[in-house]
């Protein structure tokens, strides 16, 4: 029976035994199916996830940069260049002893303590097939001992690293505008075309013209290893240049412009009336846009161009916003001829002041004309700039009349100009004065509006364009520095100008009017502008003015004297010529100072002696 | 009577049916078991091949240890079963005390678990690895089953002081194999599910003791296990990029030497730990269920001829070889595709490396001679 039982024990523990083995196959079998699950999510569902993330590890893009484009004038001469600085590298993945290869370079005084600490702080920053620059800007001297050395020196190298010159700093600075490295911002909106210490256009023709300039970068897709090493190249796609681009100024005639208007705070522009291009524009004070150039690293040149109380930085041409002054009377004048409110022949009586009929408030002529001119008919109140004519105007006109003619010469308005940033200005109207000011329209303020003063604000490109529109009797094409670009295969890509709304009057002898009077501002003994045409060897038409910056307030009598330097009057002058056959139309600015109808004749003079058209206009002179 | 008759006949009956019929049975092997072994060996090679980039020395090293471990499989298979029974006891003594001398005269990397012995080294929780499952079955098979609870807690501390001191030196991974492999002798032995479930609540709630206990590398293991990309570049990256090897695998993989990740070595460990991670990425899924196949065949091979065997401490220590053969691979599979935590645990059979090998065979061997000798009453 013992046996028995023992048989019977043995029979009962295998039957226990054996059923937990079918249990734990069941459990073993389940554990596997999990097993796959997982990588079916894996391998099935993630794969393409993971496929990607495997690529991203293996595949790595090495960029290079691309030439950036020159810039050349109309005439082909050199504006923005290119140069090369040299830089000395260093390969990890090359200069496996890097210790002592650095020791080597610090004995031939290349490089110091300092350099060796920045590079063995950033080495493992980069991957180890990536350069890493040891020293910036090597001199000819140390670029000559290092290339003697070279040869023992594995992993590491000289390169050039191609940095924007300007050959006309002060001259070209506000059209060309300078380059920065890129910043984050502005590398989020670029395609990835761009590195991330690249260099990028920051104003000027520079950032207006970038997609021209910049090129494509080309690229190199290489596979890497963990560990960084360069272990086959897949790919290589060179970059492709940058266009060149040819601008419409003059760089002759820009450099005398800046000579004549150097000393003084303003802009003169220079514009071709046929085709709208800017011969030559000029903002002073200038800077020395090379200072600016990260490479140049010339901290105290750089501190004084933002801290100069004159603002150099300042594109006065297109950015500065003055009152349209005195200028603004041939253009009020169309208006009137056209509305039928003037006739040549209509007289007024100028006392030197104006007074609306309904009130006692008295308007002085702001040329502190005592006394007044007398009767005036329309002629003579554009030659003598009287105030009293246009207080009168502006009262019969209204001021969405004149706005309306104001904003068709181009003044409140975008003239559309390739550069970056332009001011607008402001030619004011009722809506305007009750959204921003919350206050109705007065008639008063129509007759500052007259006379360019007031809420009106233009800029010099403006001036000058409505000098041209003025000129060729209403037409014209919006002003633009841009004439062509040529790709690195030589094919030209050329500016296409567009028209300004033709500006279209009743009768076409209202423009000869206003024209010959605009010649008298210039060529009659009673003219404004007579210091422009004294002696002068062609006819040209033109019109001054007095930019008021202190409001004045009803019957105050200033101290001229006593002005404060930045409050003092502006001066500006507009001028076409020749008057037949207008080539040019010129406006010239400067803050602060009377005087710029001399700077202006200059300027002519400047043009015409270089065309020769010098001589034709002389035997016009004789005809008329 | 007549039971013991039908014994005497059933005795007899196999008593006749013992007969070396085949080429197996006189290598006292089992025929399925052992190709089933030899595929995932010329799979193991194959791996290390791509994972070593053609490195020959390695491939040899890894077949002369895979060959020595084939000869020692086959020895032990010729070792009548009752020897191992013998055996138990000083073989359990022996690991113990190694254990304790290499705790203080170990050498190794950051753990002491090696042990040099001038010809070779070897880890003495490599010998644990059979002598727990092998003690546990002994002391269990002696009672009554399925045992009782006072019992358990007795033969459970012949698991702790040695799972103690490998945790001590520290090896977490393989710590927690031997608690595992001790407690299956019991789940095998019959304790009951309500039992069992009492047993895991208790570890659960004496986790928070167990973390105080743990090594604070064996913690960040956890850590990056739970969120691995918490710190991608550091200590998640072990994870993350095998997860990229075998995801970026699909269905078919890249090919056999193809495999990106490992070749440009962004897998870490591919010839050992991550083993697997390279099958996914070159064999694709398909790869991957092939091997994890046979991991489940030979594990419930070995559970079905362990249904035959007579002896309850055969029974008991062949199933729980079987199942924790299983459970290396299913923790080493888990880990590597991201569902466990990285505890530095061999692919069994495939990984590089020769004291794991050793062990699986040495283990396999006492299976086979279980096997072929079931058939003899257990005294011969």
């Amino acid at each position: 029976m013992a046996i028995f039982n023992k048989l019977k024990d043995t029979n009962d523990k295998t039957n226990l035994i054996n059923k937990r083995f079918f249990y734990m196959i069941i459990v073993v079998i389940l554990l596997s199916t999990i097993l796959f699950t997982r990588l079916y999510f894996l391998q099935i569902i993630e794969k393409e996830k993971f496929s990607t993330l495997s690529k991203r590890n293996q595949l790595t893009v090495i960029p290079f940069e691309a030439k950036r484009g020159l810039i050349y004038d109309r005439n082909g001469k050199v504006l923005a260049t290119n140069y090369s600085i040299y830089n000395l590298e260093i390969v990890p993945q090359i200069a496996k002893q890097s210790k002592v290869i650095l020791e080597r370079l610090r004995s031939l005084k290349l490089i110091t303590e300092k350099e060796i600490k920045k590079f063995n702080n950033n080495r493992y920053k980069h991957r180890p097939y990536e350069p890493v620059i040891i020293k910036e800007n090597l001199t000819e001297k140390e670029t000559a001992i290092l290339s003697t050395y070279l040869f023992e020196l594995p992993g590491i190298y000289i390169s050039a690293k191609l940095v924007r010159h300007y050959p006309y700093p002060k001259i070209m600075s506000h059209i060309l505008g300078y380059t920065g490295l890129i910043a984050e911002k502005e590398l989020a909106y670029t395609d990835s075309n761009y590195l991330s210490h690249e260099q990028i256009g920051k104003t000027g023709v520079e950032k207006k013209y970038e997609e021209l300039l910049h090129g494509i970068l080309g690229y190199k897709q290489v596979e890497v290893d963990a560990k960084g090493m360069i272990v086959n190249t897949k790919n290589f796609i060179p970059p492709t240049a940058g266009d060149d681009v040819y601008l419409t100024i003059d760089i002759e005639l820009q450099k005398e412009t800046y000579e004549i208007m150097k000393n003084y705070k303003g802009a003169a522009i220079v514009l071709s009336t046929k085709t709208g291009e800017i011969l030559s524009m000029v903002s002073v004070p200038g800077y020395d846009s090379n200072v600016l150039i990260p490479q140049s690293k010339d901290h105290k040149k750089l501190k004084e161009i933002f801290q100069n109380p004159n603002k150099p930085m300042y594109n006065r041409a297109i950015n500065g916003l003055y009152p349209l002054a005195s200028p603004i009377k041939p253009f009020l004048a169309i208006q009137g001829l056209e509305k039928k409110k003037i006739t040549p022949k209509y007289q007024l009586f100028d006392p030197g002041w104006y007074k609306l009929p309904s009130s006692n408030h008295i308007f002085r002529d702001l040329s502190y004309n005592i006394g007044g001119y007398g009767w005036i008919n329309l002629h003579k109140s554009i030659v003598k700039s009287s105030d009293t004519y246009y207080y009168h105007l502006a009262h019969l006109l209204g001021i969405n009349s004149m706005h309306s003619i104001l904003t068709k010469f181009g003044f409140g308005k975008s003239t559309k100009i390739d550069l970056w940033g332009e001011s607008i200005g402001l030619v004011p109207n009722k809506s305007w004065k009750i959204i921003t000011k919350s206050q109705p329209w007065y008639k008063g303020d129509s007759l500052l509006v007259g006379i360019g003063q007031g809420f009106l604000q233009t800029t010099p490109i403006q001036l000058a364009q409505a000098t041209m529109l003025m000129a060729n009797k209403g037409k014209g094409y919006y002003p633009h520095i841009f004439d062509k670009s040529i790709d690195q295969f030589g094919s030209i890509q050329t500016f296409e100008k567009k028209s300004i709304p033709p500006i279209k009057l009743s009768k076409n002898i209202y423009w000869q009017w206003i024209h010959n009077a605009m010649r008298g501002v210039i060529h009659e003994k009673e003219g404004t502008g007579w210091r422009f045409g004294k002696d002068a060897p062609y006819i040209a038409a033109g019109k001054t003015g007095t930019g008021q910056i202190i409001s004045l307030h009803h019957n105050d009598i200033i101290d001229k004297e006593n002005i404060p330097e930045h409050l003092k009057d502006h001066s500006s002058f507009i001028v076409f010529a020749p008057f037949n056959n207008p080539e040019i139309a010129v406006a010239v600015l400067i803050e602060n100072m009377p005087g710029s109808a001399l700077l202006a004749r200059r300027i002519c003079d400047a043009y015409f002696s270089k065309t020769g058209i010098l001589k034709n206009t002389h035997l016009n002179k004789n005809n008329t | 009577m007549k039971l013991i008759n039908q014994l005497n006949i059933a005795i007899r009956s196999r008593k006749n049916n013992f007969a070396y019929h085949s080429l197996w049975d006189k290598l006292h092997l089992d025929g399925p078991l052992f190709t089933l072994i030899l595929f995932l060996l010329i799979c193991g090679i194959l791996l290390l091949y791509s994972a070593t980039d053609g490195n020959l020395t390695k491939i040899f090293q890894q077949l002369y240890k895979i060959i020595f471990g084939l000869i020692i499989m086959i020895f032990v298979a010729q070792i009548r079963p009752y020897q191992f029974k013998r055996w138990t006891i000083t073989l359990f003594i022996i690991g113990i005390i190694l254990l304790v001398f290499v705790n203080f005269a170990g050498t190794g990397k950051g753990a002491q678990r090696w042990m040099d012995l001038g010809i070779l080294k070897f880890q003495p929780s490599e010998i644990m690895k059979c002598a727990v499952p092998m003690m546990i079955s002994l002391l269990i098979s002696r009672n009554s089953l399925p045992p009782k609870i006072p019992y358990i807690m007795v033969v459970s501390l012949f698991i702790i002081i040695p799972c103690y001191l490998i945790l001590k030196q520290p090896d977490l991974g393989t710590a927690l194999l031997i608690l595992f492999s001790g407690c299956t002798v019991f789940i095998l032995a019959g304790i009951k599910l309500k039992q069992i479930f009492y047993s895991l609540l208790t570890l659960i709630s004496l986790s928070p003791l167990l973390w105080s206990f743990m090594h604070s590398y064996q913690k960040t293991r956890v850590i990056t296990f739970l969120n691995p990309h918490h710190d991608p570049s550091g200590k998640g990256y072990h994870i993350i990029q095998s997860k990229i090897a075998i995801g970026s695998g699909g269905a078919l993989g890249k090919g056999w030497l193809n495999g990106t990740q490992s070749h440009l070595k962004y897998l870490p460990e591919s010839s050992t730990d991550f083993i697997f991670a390279l099958c996914g990425e070159e064999f694709g899924i398909l790869g991957c269920i092939l091997l994890i196949s046979v991991y489940t065949l030979i594990t419930c091979r070995t559970l079905y001829l362990a249904q035959f065997m007579n002896d309850t401490y055969l029974k008991l220590l062949c199933g729980t070889l079987g199942i924790t053969f299983y459970l290396y691979a299913l923790v080493n599979i888990g880990m590597v595709s991201g569902i466990f935590p990285v505890v530095g645990s061999p692919l069994p059979l495939i990984s590089y490396g020769g004291t794991s090998v050793l062990t699986i065979m040495v283990s396999f061997g006492i299976i086979m001679s279980a096997n072929s000798y079931r058939k003899l009453p257990y005294e011969y």
